[in-house]
C-alpha cells in the first residue's frame, strides 16, 4: 500500500471545510468519541485548559447560526461543539492554552470525518462583535474563553482532497534551504 | 465494526509524546508526506500563513537541542520540523496564525502516528526568549512567528493510549 493511500493520511488530506449538512441526526456514542478525540490532543505541560460544550438543541444552533456573522450553516448542522479554554490556570497575559485549544478542535474534526460526518471550524475569539454576540448565548464565564466552534453533520455537499504542500513553505534545514 | 476501531480514531487516542527515538533516519517520501498533512490543515479564510522547516542535519538538531530547555530528545531525534507563521501575511493571518499553525502541528503528529513514526510537539512562542534563538540557529527573519517544534522519529518507548473525558470540562447546551 502507498503511504498516502494509508486512511489515515487520506483522512487528514480529505478533511475540507463542508458547510452543507443533511437533516440526519448524529448518532449515539459519535459525540463521546469526538470529545475523547478532542481530549487526546497534548496540551503544554500536560496544563488541559480545554472545556466543551456540547450543542444539540435546535433552538440554541439557530440562534449561534444568527449571532455567528460565519454560523449560517448552523441552521442546518445537528451538532455543534465549542472548544473553550480555562485562562485562569495561566499567568496574566499568558496564552498558551490557544494552542492547546486549537489541537483539540483539529482532532475533533479528523475524528468526525472519520465517523462519516464532516464539519467546518468557526473561529470566535478574537472577532468582534461576533465573540460578544456568541459567548452570552453559550453563557460562559469571563474566565473562559470560546476559541471555536465545530459545526458537525452528515455532509450534503463534496470536495476534492487536499493536494501537494504550499508553495515556498517548506526549507531544508534552515529558513531559505534547498526545497 | 465498533466506531472506536476506525484507523483515525486510533491514530488520534494513541498519539502520546514520545521522547526517546531510535537512530533510525526517517524516509524522505514520510517527510514530504508529513509536510502535505500539515498543509491539510485548514487555516483562517484559507490564509495559509504557515511555514515549514525541515531540520535533519545532526549538528543543527544538536544546537536546537542545547538551547531549547526542553529540548533533550533531539540530539536523539532524527527529524524536527519547525511549524511557522507569517502573521504578516493578511489580517486572518495575523489574527489566527497561532490557531492555524497549532492545527497543522497537530495533523503532522497525527500521520506521524499513523506511519509508524512518533514525537512530541515541543513549545516555541511561549517559552520565554526561545523564538530569538530558533530565529537565529535556523536563520528564520523575524517577521516569521515560530509556533514549535514536531520532534519525530522512530519510537523507543511506547506509552497507552488516551481514553476518556477529563472530569468536570464537558458542559451540554450551555455552560
Amino acid at each position: 500500500m502507498e503511504r498516502r493511500e494509508h486512511p489515515v493520511i487520506q483522512n487528514i488530506l480529505g478533511r475540507r471545510s463542508i458547510r452543507k449538512f443533511t437533516l440526519t441526526p448524529t448518532e449515539p456514542g459519535v459525540v463521546h468519541i469526538l470529545l475523547e478525540c478532542a481530549f487526546a490532543a497534548p496540551s503544554a505541560h500536560n496544563r488541559r485548559p480545554c472545556r466543551f460544550i456540547v450543542i444539540q438543541r435546535r433552538e440554541i444552533l439557530d440562534q449561534l447560526s444568527v449571532a455567528h456573522d460565519s454560523g449560517k450553516m448552523l441552521a442546518e448542522a445537528p451538532l455543534a461543539i465549542a472548544v473553550c479554554a480555562d485562562t485562569s490556570l495561566y499567568p496574566e497575559g499568558d496564552t498558551a492554552w490557544i494552542e492547546d485549544g486549537a489541537a483539540a478542535l483539529e482532532n475533533m474534526l479528523l475524528a468526525a470525518r472519520a465517523l462519516g460526518l464532516e464539519g467546518v471550524w468557526l473561529k470566535v475569539m478574537g472577532r468582534h462583535p461576533r465573540e460578544e454576540r456568541v459567548c452570552p448565548i453559550l453563557k460562559v464565564p469571563a474566565h473562559i474563553k470560546v476559541i471555536g466552534i465545530a459545526a458537525l453533520g452528515y455532509p450534503a455537499e463534496e470536495k476534492a482532497p487536499h493536494h501537494g504542500i504550499d508553495n515556498n513553505a517548506v526549507y531544508k534545514d534552515c529558513w531559505g534551504g534547498e526545497k | 465494526m465498533r466506531i472506536r476501531d476506525s484507523e483515525t480514531i486510533r491514530a488520534i487516542l494513541g498519539r502520546r509524546s514520545i521522547r526517546r527515538f531510535e537512530e533510525r533516519l526517517v524516509e524522505k517520501e514520510k517527510i514530504e508526506l508529513l509536510v502535505e498533512c500539515g498543509c491539510a490543515a485548514p487555516s483562517a479564510a484559507n490564509s495559509r500563513a504557515r511555514h515549514f522547516v525541515v531540520v535533519t542535519d545532526r549538528e543543527l538538531l544538536n544546537r536546537l537541542a542545547e538551547d531549547h530547555p526542553y529540548g533533550k530528545m533531539l540530539f536523539e531525534a532524527p527529524l524536527a520540523i519547525v511549524v511557522c507563521g507569517d502573521p504578516e501575511k493578511s489580517d486572518f493571518a495575523h489574527r489566527y496564525w497561532e490557531e492555524d499553525c497549532s492545527a497543522a502541528m497537530q495533523n503532522i503528529l497525527v500521520a506521524a502516528h499513523a506511519i509508524g513514526l512518533d514525537g512530541v510537539w515541543l513549545g516555541v512562542r511561549h517559552a520565554p526568549g526561545k523564538e530569538e534563538s530558533i530565529r537565529k540557529i535556523l536563520s528564520i527573519p523575524n517577521h516569521i512567528a515560530v509556533l514549535g517544534i514536531a520532534v519525530l522519529g522512530y519510537g523507543k518507548e511506547k506509552k497507552e493510549p488516551h481514553q476518556g473525558i477529563d472530569q468536570g470540562a464537558l458542559h451540554m447546551e450551555r455552560w
